[in-house]
């Protein structure tokens, strides 16, 4: 019924972004020019190594950037229709929470551990909503039952080290959920938390995404979530989108060596001689990134092009991206 | 004791000679912590982080021990290397029991068992170079000469796939993949025959992970090492592991090869882990699961009956009542559950 508006309708477009830190060693490039849209409705996955800047795309878009050091150098950020870079600090905390909320990998360090957990939620109510206490109370415990915590009355008057790590993540979701936003970004949402919890978090975010109607950006390195979760995937090496596609793409054609390294290092992969394969080497070092390709030096098919000159990020079709000197004219050449 | 350690181990098939030889035996052992509390700062009830846990390590092979936090799998660890005393059972190192041995004997015993941690920033001393860390460990156990000792550390940082002039650097100046053959290398200056590695690629980023589990399946088939190991990562386990056991609140709840385990899991908890942990296929992303209700229950205070009927979708009044034994279920296998998948 919505496949044609979902495939038009951009949440959020993020525009050739470069978010750059001074640091005491020299310039570091940890976003170097990086692009993709945000559809309504979708969940696009982030994925990369630690490193690649999925976590700090993620904030540049949330306006966190610590100022100094790191900095938005170039690009835009446009979140429906409207440039993010060009607000307010003041317009920002409007939209921060009402439109786009986020949560993170350790709920713990997230919430404040000696307010209780309904006073938490009612306060983010408060702030974001005209709502009297008592209706903001209300709304809390509305939101505690939509993320199914059992017991939500008696969790409204509980503290945060009370509460097991399944159950913070899921407050962090009401307070995230409260302010009806648009879009969430989860920051490797069930990284801490164990497997049959981080099921069940991952099933609670896929009902909200339907009922709330909202688009999620997840960022993870695990590729098992990402198959569990996503409608299109962005993967990032070294500050820069390597590959860009819907989700059967990339797990079952994927262009970039890179990805398709990632895939086949995966334990759950065919082995080869008894072995499981290897991406050889280490990410470079930000400080020193090569003049060529960032991945050359760990690929398989690098040539000496690649080693010379850095590849331009391309369209294949409408839905995919890739940055790869395979795939241009100048690979036979 | 029965011969037939000489036969290679199939790792492709995963299959270790049921009647190789016992390195290690562990009898139902325990591990208590006491809880304190109150105005008298008395004992008001112990975790009982690892509440009788019984099997064999098998000489040449890797046994993984997967659960969920919590459910004491490195405490196990740590108890069958006497790095914790445990609160009764018995441990026997080729057929010596550990726990009876004196401080002396035991130093000598720990040159044949090492560990191996998660995150081996925070194992390695950040102010000794690579050289010196190694270096203490080999003078500890009785290398005498300086010369000996550099030609013994170059052998060891070649062997994990490092270079000899890295013995200058200090910890800091490498990648988390280098640091953890760092405590690989620190692990094997000894000659070790078992290691426990304990959540050994948790940290490690995913390129990286297939680099060092490949070393160490590398390092298993040149030094006839056997492995306990360790975590909560069901694909590695299930990739690395000959034999698995799944922990559950302090208990083993079941002891199978890997494949028979992943495959046709007899233990619900078993089963509901296996279907919880995400497939790297979208394909299957549709698949219904098996959602376990609820978290954990506390160690202090665990439930009646099966510690597990509180999320088990199949309990039934027995299970509430009455405690299952850990018993055999099949050929080389054990499960701890009244009513058994079939």
């Amino acid at each position: 019924m919505v496949t044609t508006s979902v495939k038009t309708d951009t949440v959020v477009s993020v525009k050739d972004l470069k978010t750059y830190f001074y640091t005491e060693d020299g310039v570091v490039p940890v976003i170097d020019g990086v692009s993709f849209d945000v559809r309504k409705g979708e969940t696009l996955a982030i994925v990369g190594e630690s490193g690649s800047g999925k976590s700090v795309t993620s904030l540049s878009i949330m306006r966190l950037i610590p100022t100094p050091p790191g900095k938005i150098v170039n690009g835009d950020i446009l979140f429906q229709n409207e440039s993010l870079l060009e607000k307010s600090d003041k317009e920002m905390r409007q939209i921060r929470g009402n439109k786009i909320s986020m949560i993170f990998q350790e709920p713990m360090t997230s919430l404040n551990p000696v307010y209780k957990v309904g006073d938490q939620i009612s306060e983010s109510i408060m702030l974001h909503q005209k709502a009297s206490k008592k209706e903001a109370t209300a709304e809390a415990l509305n939101l505690l039952n939509l993320v199914g915590i059992p017991e939500p009355e008696r969790r409204l008057n509980q503290y945060p080290h009370e509460l097991s790590g399944g159950m913070r993540q899921r407050v962090m979701i009401a307070m995230a959920l409260a302010g009806r936003p648009d879009l969430l970004i989860a920051d490797e949402p069930t990284t801490a938390l164990d497997v049959t919890i981080q099921n069940q978090i991952l099933q609670l975010m896929k009902d909200l995404k339907a009922k709330r109607d909202m688009s999620i950006v997840l960022i993870t390195h695990d590729l098992g979530v990402v198959a569990e979760m996503a409608d299109r995937v962005v993967v990032m090496y070294g500050g820069q989108v390597v590959e860009q596609g819907d989700i059967f793409t990339i797990f079952e054609a994927p262009k970039h060596p890179y990805t398709e390294g990632l895939l086949r290092s995966m334990p759950t992969a065919a082995k080869k001689n008894g072995k499981l394969y290897a991406i050889e080497g280490t990410v470079p070092n930000p400080l020193h990134f090569p003049v060529g390709c960032r991945f050359a030096e760990r690929c398989e098919y690098a040539k000496d092009l690649c080693r010379q000159e850095m590849p331009q990020i391309q369209n294949l079709s409408e839905d995919e991206v890739v940055r790869c000197w395979k795939y241009t004219d100048r690979w036979e050449a | 004791m029965v011969s037939g350690t000489s036969e290679k181990i199939d790792v492709q098939n995963r299959v270790i000679d049921k009647n190789s030889e016992v390195l290690l035996k562990v009898d139902n052992i325990k591990m208590h912590f006491p809880v304190r509390g109150g105005f008298f700062g008395g004992v008001q009830g112990y975790v009982k982080a690892v509440d009788g846990v019984s099997f064999d390590l098998r000489k040449g092979e890797t046994f993984g021990l997967v659960g969920e936090s919590g459910c004491g799998k490195s405490t196990t660890g740590r108890a069958i290397l006497r790095l914790l005393e445990a609160t009764s059972g018995s441990v026997e190192f080729e057929g010596r029991d550990i726990y009876s041995l004196n401080d002396q004997e035991l130093r000598i015993l720990r040159r044949d068992m090492q560990l191996i941690f998660q995150d081996p920033y925070s194992s390695l001393n950040p102010r000794l170079s690579v050289g010196d860390t190694l270096s203490r460990v080999l003078k500890i156990h009785g290398m005498k000469s300086a010369a000996e000792r550099e030609e013994r550390i170059k052998e060891l940082l070649e062997l994990v796939g490092l270079n000899s002039f890295h013995m200058r650097r200090y910890p800091h100046e490498f990648s988390g993949g280098q640091r953890q053959r760092i405590g690989i290398a620190r692990a094997l200056a000894l000659n070790p025959k078992l290691i426990v590695l304990d959540e050994p690629v948790s940290a490690l980023d995913v390129s990286i992970q297939s680099q060092v589990v490949n070393l160490l399946e590398e390092l298993q088939d040149r030094l006839g090492l056997t492995y306990l190991f360790v975590s909560h990562g069901l694909n590695i386990v299930r990739y690395i592991s000959n034999r698995v056991g799944v922990m559950y609140l302090g208990k083993m709840v079941e002891l199978a090869n890997s494949n028979d385990l992943f495959e046709d899991p007899k233990h619900p908890y078993t089963q509901a882990l296996i279907s919880a942990n995400p497939i790297p296929n979208p394909r299957l992303r549709d698949q219904p699961k098996i959602i376990l209700e609820g978290d954990v229950p506390s160690p202090i205070n665990p439930p009646s009956g099966c510690y597990f009927h509180t999320r088990c979708p199949y309990a039934q009044s027995k299970c509430r009542e009455e405690e299952p034994a850990f018993v055999k279920a099949g050929e080389d296998r054990f499960v701890a559950c009244h009513y058994p998948l079939s």
